[in-house]
């Protein structure tokens, strides 16, 4: 059993989402960044769809009934993921590699990094799927724990730790990773360059760019880009710049039409809203443009007051950019790595000296496989 | 055809709300389901229709919109009816469209209409010339078709009312309209599953619920079924609200349609010989 001692700014159960109800004005729910749920669930054991808990920010604070193998994905190295055990010895544990933690540890999420969310996942983590996925849809309690976001004092359930050497993801691939995420000319790191956007994500005009007044789509992939707003969550991004023009009033408002993830929406004010995972299914505002799939993370990433560019690309330049994405995402998960011994070695002799508490699953001879 | 992106295509009909455009997206509609079923749409991973279009969602690495839009619409066996599938279906007409098993369900809905629960009864009845009772029974008497689903999970767009009830939304949208508000505005009318803020005029209740999460499908409706609202007195709503809080509701009592599941009739019967 593992305790929720406290949920950090907003932690949710998400796995890959629900499909085929968005007809019935239910939307998939699900992974804000699927590539972090795939590594983090591969480092702790699980299939890469299993369910997995999702982190706004730093916060969330666990509590282990049982030795439990967990991996937390984030943007970069930098997250900040903290092990006490249950005799006070502290740990800092990497992300991007499976760690094995003892019955009794506490494990405090610090900090997610260089992104707002990262994805935590928790080996054999049982969680009921409701209409054919655990993800937490809150709107109508939709899976999750009883259909909302985790809350201090909730328990989960999860499978004991399977035996065996932990695996990390090479550091390189990590960077790799982490800069695909953030599209083409993104820096993802505000201290590189002050004035480089966090990202940089591709759109395609339309549904409704009919909508608008000449020279508004050039307003909205104006290299000068967009600032998120505070309003912002699962289910969508507000952006904050010079408002768009409407064609005429009366575009403002339109006959309902479906929302799909990317939809970027924008009511009578003129400020777009990227759509996102727990987005309505449909809506009377006109969709200047829609983001492609492979550049929702990116938006998911990035913190209130991150700058964000937005380039024009056609459909075709989305589907090859989707699947551009796919092939470095997998690329990356295939490139993990035995926990190397010799560092291994160092850490269990000081904790051996330190604590007597040993990680014996890391300390297993090194074999070569892929998850 | 309209871009949206590389996980979805939008086939558009029209803009406005209409019956006719309605009924040529749910003819699209049941085209790629029937496609789909065949194993002859790889990659399509749902649809939404909308009063005015169909949205097919993909997935951008089993396939692309491109691909999907010239299955669709393109020249062969399975094209050559064009974008509608006007191919045929004769079930398919004004009376109503097939919902997504092929038989088209309809729903008779108990309301209780005026007072606590249907607040704006009056204003309505006022602003359109007619009396409370009226407006009430125009209403109930005008059987209304599924358009879509969309705003909340569950939330049913239902149209066309009659057209002496039509009217804007309020211009001071509530901020909280009680879950199963039975409410109209412009020419649809629906029933909010849950309670939320709403601009629509809310006529009464039913105490059916629109959205089950435990349920299997959760929504009540779904595009192309018919509905029909029956108005109740205090004592019927009272019991019925009552075993739905309780959980002893069993919402396929109130489908009235030859292949309804049934269950054990005897609301559905009750509901159609008070039609009768």
């Amino acid at each position: 059993m593992i305790r929720v001692i406290a949920p950090g700014l907003y932690a949710s159960v998400q796995d890959e989402g629900r499909r085929g109800l968005r007809r019935l004005g239910i939307p998939w729910a699900g992974a804000l960044v699927p590539a972090f749920l795939h590594a983090a669930n591969a480092l702790a054991g699980n299939a890469p769809d299993a369910p997995a808990i999702e982190c706004f920010e730093g916060g969330l604070e666990l509590e282990l009934g049982a030795p439990t193998r967990i991996a937390l994905a984030a943007l970069g190295l930098e997250a900040r993921l903290r092990a006490i055990a249950a005799d006070g010895t502290v740990r800092e544990l990497a992300p991007w590699r499976g760690h094995r933690l003892e019955s009794g540890t506490r494990l405090r999420l610090l900090a997610t990094g260089r992104g707002r969310v990262a994805t935590l996942a928790i080996g054999g983590l049982e969680v009921a799927p409701v209409h054919g996925s655990a993800s937490t849809y809150p709107a109508s309690g939709l899976g999750g724990v009883d259909g909302r976001a985790l809350a201090a004092g909730d328990a989960l359930r999860a499978a004991a730790a399977a035996p065996g050497p932990e695996r990390r993801v090479a550091d390189a691939s990590v960077a790799r990773l982490s800069a695909a995420l953030l599209g083409a000319g993104g820096e993802g790191s505000d201290g590189d360059a002050p004035d480089a956007p966090f990202a940089t994500v591709a759109a395609v005009p339309g549904p409704q760019a009919g909508a608008f007044a000449p020279g508004a789509l050039e307003a909205l992939f104006d290299a000068g880009g967009w600032t998120v707003s505070t309003a912002t969550d699962r289910m969508g991004a507000r952006l904050e710049g010079a408002p768009l023009e409407h064609a005429d009033a009366a575009a403002r408002d339109i006959v309902s039409d479906a929302i799909v993830p990317g939809s970027i929406q924008v009511p009578g004010a003129g400020l777009p809203i990227v759509l996102l995972a727990d987005a309505h299914t449909a809506g009377g505002y006109p969709k200047i443009a829609t983001l492609g799939s492979a550049d929702l993370a990116a938006v998911a990433l990035a913190r209130p007051g991150a700058h964000l560019v937005l380039a024009r690309t056609d459909v075709a330049g989305a589907v090859a950019r989707a699947r551009a994405l796919a092939g470095t995402i997998a690329r990356a998960l295939a490139d993990t790595v035995p926990v190397a011994p010799e560092l291994d070695a160092r850490r269990l002799l000081s904790e051996n000296l330190v604590s007597g508490v040993t990680d014996g699953a890391d300390a297993a001879p090194p074999t070569r496989s892929d998850p | 055809m309209l871009d949206a992106g590389d996980s979805a295509l939008v086939l558009e009909f029209g803009t406005r709300i209409d019956p006719e455009i309605a009924a040529r997206v749910a003819r699209l509609d049941r085209r790629v389901a029937a496609l789909v079923a065949a194993g002859r749409l790889p990659g399509v991973v749902e649809t939404v229709p909308t009063f005015r279009s169909l949205a097919v969602l993909i997935d951008p690495l089993a396939t692309d919109p491109a691909t999907v839009a010239e299955a669709l619409l393109g020249a062969g066996p399975d094209g050559g009816a064009g974008a509608d599938g006007r191919e045929g279906d004769a079930a398919a007409g004004s009376s109503g469209e097939p919902g997504p098993s092929g038989a088209t369900r309809t729903w008779v809905l108990p309301v209780r209409y005026g007072g606590e629960h249907g607040p704006d009864l009056d204003e309505v009845a006022e602003r359109t010339g007619l009396a409370p009772e009226e407006v009430v029974a125009l209403h109930a008497d005008t059987e209304v078709g599924v358009y879509m689903l969309g705003f909340l999970p569950g939330y049913a767009f239902l149209g066309d009312t009659d057209a002496r009830l039509h009217l804007p939304r309020r211009a001071e949208p509530r901020t909280r309209v009680p879950a199963g508000s039975v409410a109209v505005a412009t020419t649809l009318t629906g029933v909010y599953p849950v309670d939320s803020p709403g601009g629509w005029h809310p006529l009464g209740h039913c105490p059916v619920p629109m959205f089950d999460a435990s349920a299997s499908p959760p929504a009540l409706l779904a595009p192309g079924d018919r509905v029909r609202f029956e108005p109740v007195d205090a004592a019927r709503h009272d019991e019925l609200r009552a075993r739905a809080a309780a959980g002893r509701l069993d919402a396929r009592d109130f489908r009235v349609d030859r292949d309804g599941a049934g269950g054990n009739g005897a609301d559905g019967a009750a509901a159609d010989e008070a039609r009768a």
